[in-house]
Parts: C-alpha cells; structure tokens; sequence
C-alpha cells in the first residue's frame, strides 16, 4: 500500500469522527485519500476511501435502522477499522482485504440493514470515482479502477459541478460546433 | 472522399440515457459517411450493461444500432483489430507517461480511449477524414490542450504535476466534437423540432448525463 502512515493516520482519525457522529469530518477524511489514490491508483487506498466514506452514509442513516442492529454493526466496523490499521502497519494488505469483504457480508444483519450496506458501498465506489475523475484521470481508467460500469459514472458525474470548470474549455465553442457542421455537409 | 465518426461510450451512453438514439439514426442517414466503434466500445456499451438489470435495457436499444448498421466496427473501413491493438498499446504507454508526479507517472486514460485515437490515426493513415465523439473530458484535454490538463493535475492534487514530454505526436491530431454538438447538429438540419428551449432542455440533458461541456458554452452555443 502507498503512503501507508497517512492511511493509518486517516483511519484513527476516522474512527474518533464516527464516535463523535462527526459525519462532515468523515467525508473529509475520505476524500483526503483521493490525492495518492488518483497518483498510485492503489487499490488498497481506493478501499480505505470507500469504508471511511461508508461509514459516513451509514451514520447518516442511521434513523433507518433498527437501533439494536445498528449499533452491533457499528461496533463491528469500528472494530474493523482498529483491524485494518494492524493490518496496514504490519503491511498484511491481503489480510486487510479479506476483512473488508467479511464486513460486507457479515451475518445476523437485518435484511434491511444489509441491503443498505451493500447499496452504500456500491455508492461509495461511485462518488470516489467521480472524485478520481474531477482530478483528471480519464473516465476509463476511473471505471476500470473503481470495477463500476461507466452507465453509473457518466450519469453521476454529469450531476456535479466538474464539467464546469474552465480547464475543460479546450477548444473555443464556436469552432468546435463549426466542425461538426461542416463535418455533415 | 470517405468519412466517419468514431464513437467513445461515454456519448454513445448519454444518447441513450436521454432517449436520443433515433436522433442518431436520422444524423447517420444524413451523414454520408460510417459511425464506427472498437470493440473495446462495444463491451462497455452492450456486453457489460446487458449483465446489469438497470442498464440492459440501454444496452439492448444500443445493440439494436450495432444491428441495423448504424453503428459499425472498423472492419467496414478496412482497419483490422490487430492494427488497432497494436497503436493502441503504444498511445497507451506514451500517454501513461507523459504526466509526472512525486517523481512517478500518473496513468491518465485506459485502453478504451486508447483505441479510439489509435483508430483516428489509422483512418487519417487512409485519407479517411474523420471526427471523435468523446464526452469525457481528459483524453479530450490531452489531445487539446495538455497544458491544461497538467494544471488541472496540479491543482487537483495540490502538488507540481509536470508535463515531462510532448507526447505522441498523434494525440494532437484528433477533432473532437461531444454528444451536445450532435445533438446542435440534429437541431440545425432539421432532425428535432425547431424549438428553442426543446434544444436548450437536450443540451442541459446530455450535459447532465455526462457530457463534459460547460454551462457557458451552451449558452454561446444556443445563441448560435
């Protein structure tokens, strides 16, 4: 994993922002991942920018639950969390993978509960690769790397502001549409 | 002289996200030349979405094109898979390369978007005039105006992203045009009604959808 003292760092830090139910820090903390992610496109950091992001959804949500469910599964991905940083400072990656696949599916969740969970990653994966995608990396090189379909890419990040930013003004309107017309003629 | 429109999917999906695939029909019919896609295209577009329920019926409607001939694989031209893999792979490496950051290359487009200027290449290789349909927006910039695409990096990533070569000499070459400008096309011969804020409501669509077009430049464009 790449920059793997940040990583833990931003887990800890993770961890106190969910007991706190502090939901804007965990947002931040997610996306505090993104810079290495986009450059070292690590799959690891993608899947430390996803859980922290989840987990902020989660907490969102929270009133959703059955308050007994909710809190057991809480616990259990605070638990996570502390695993995962082990696993990262022992530089077991392997290990913290298959934990987070185990925290996916983990048995005794409502069934309402576990829809949501997987429904919240599966967003998660999205709204990361969006933010990939608003630091310049190619839709699909963002897709590829997230393993979403580039149907649920293009319609999300057509909803943000990052089609609007100057720097994606590469050729002077007037021309462009010049172009395409006598293009046809 | 021969021409063609090589499709990415990104415009292809927002087309069919809005409802507009007939819209493409009436263009093609209009056109006078082929609409191609790669193979890497079509897995994005029919393969892959017709395995997940809430984009099969997208991808069937997108099949339906592929069967009518609207949309057409390089071989129509004469350009086998082969020569396409083949540049592909080395637009890839160069592309891959061209951006430095903390010391290390920072892998910008995939091998879709790859093959799409390795087609553009082999066509203007023909005396094939031809134009790319691309909605997203970093091939698009790296071909351009990489300038910008190293300031966006280095903004974006709050560090120093340095451009450490030109490039591929091919990147520069391609015409880019998105899926808002079809759709202006369509507009202006005639293919959709003649109504003002019918186009201003498909602009805002597709933009929506995905296509990386800014707000400024439908407005400049609907007083076209």
């Amino acid at each position: 994993m790449q920059e793997h003292e940040h990583v833990v760092n931003v887990l800890e830090e993770a961890k106190q922002a969910a007991e706190r139910g502090d939901i804007i820090r965990l947002k931040q903390l997610s996306d505090q991942t993104i810079h290495s992610t986009a450059i070292y496109q690590d799959s690891d950091n993608i899947l430390v920018a996803i859980i922290v992001y989840s987990l902020s959804k989660l907490l969102e949500r929270r009133q959703n639950y059955s308050p007994k469910d909710f809190e057991k599964y809480f616990k259990y991905y605070l638990d996570t969390i502390d695993y995962s940083r082990n696993c990262i400072n022992q530089n077991n990656c392997p290990l913290f993978r298959d934990r987070i696949k185990e925290m996916l599916s983990y048995r005794g969740l409502s069934s309402d509960l576990k829809k949501s969970v997987g429904e919240v990653f599966e967003k998660a994966k999205i709204n990361k690769a969006s933010k990939i995608y608003e630091h310049g990396i190619s839709m699909g090189s963002t897709a590829k790397l997230l393993g979403i379909s580039l149907w649920d890419l293009t319609s999300y990040v057509g909803q943000g502001t990052i089609n609007d930013m100057k720097e994606g003004e590469t050729l002077n309107i007037r021309a462009r549409v010049k172009k395409a017309l006598d293009f046809f003629e | 002289m021969e021409k063609a429109i090589i499709f990415d999917s990104g415009t292809l999906i927002t087309l069919s996200m809005n409802d507009l695939l007939e819209m493409l029909r009436e263009l093609k019919k209009k056109f006078g030349g082929k609409f191609i896609i790669t193979k890497e295209v079509e897995n994005e577009i029919v393969t892959k979405p017709m395995k997940i329920k809430r984009f099969k019926l997208g991808a069937m409607r997108l099949k339906k094109l592929i069967e009518d001939k609207t949309l057409e694989f390089p071989d129509a031209l004469g350009i086998s898979q082969n020569e396409i893999s083949k540049i592909a792979s080395s637009i890839l490496k160069d592309a891959n390369a061209m951006f430095i950051a903390q010391k290390r290359p920072v892998h910008i487009i995939d091998l879709g978007e790859a093959s799409i200027m390795a087609l553009s290449k082999l066509l203007r290789n023909k005396k094939i005039a031809n134009l790319i349909a691309m909605d997203e927006r970093t091939t698009r910039m790296l071909c351009e105006k990489p300038q910008n695409l190293e300031r966006l990096l280095s903004k974006k990533l709050h560090m120093k992203v340095i451009q450490q070569k030109q490039g591929n000499r091919d990147f520069y070459r391609g015409d880019f045009i998105r899926s808002t400008e079809l759709i202006f096309v369509a507009y202006k011969k005639g293919i959709l009604p003649k109504n003002k804020d019918l186009l201003d409501a498909m602009l805002y669509a597709a933009k929506f959808k995905g296509a990386a077009i800014s707000s400024d430049e439908i407005k400049i464009m609907e007083r076209l």
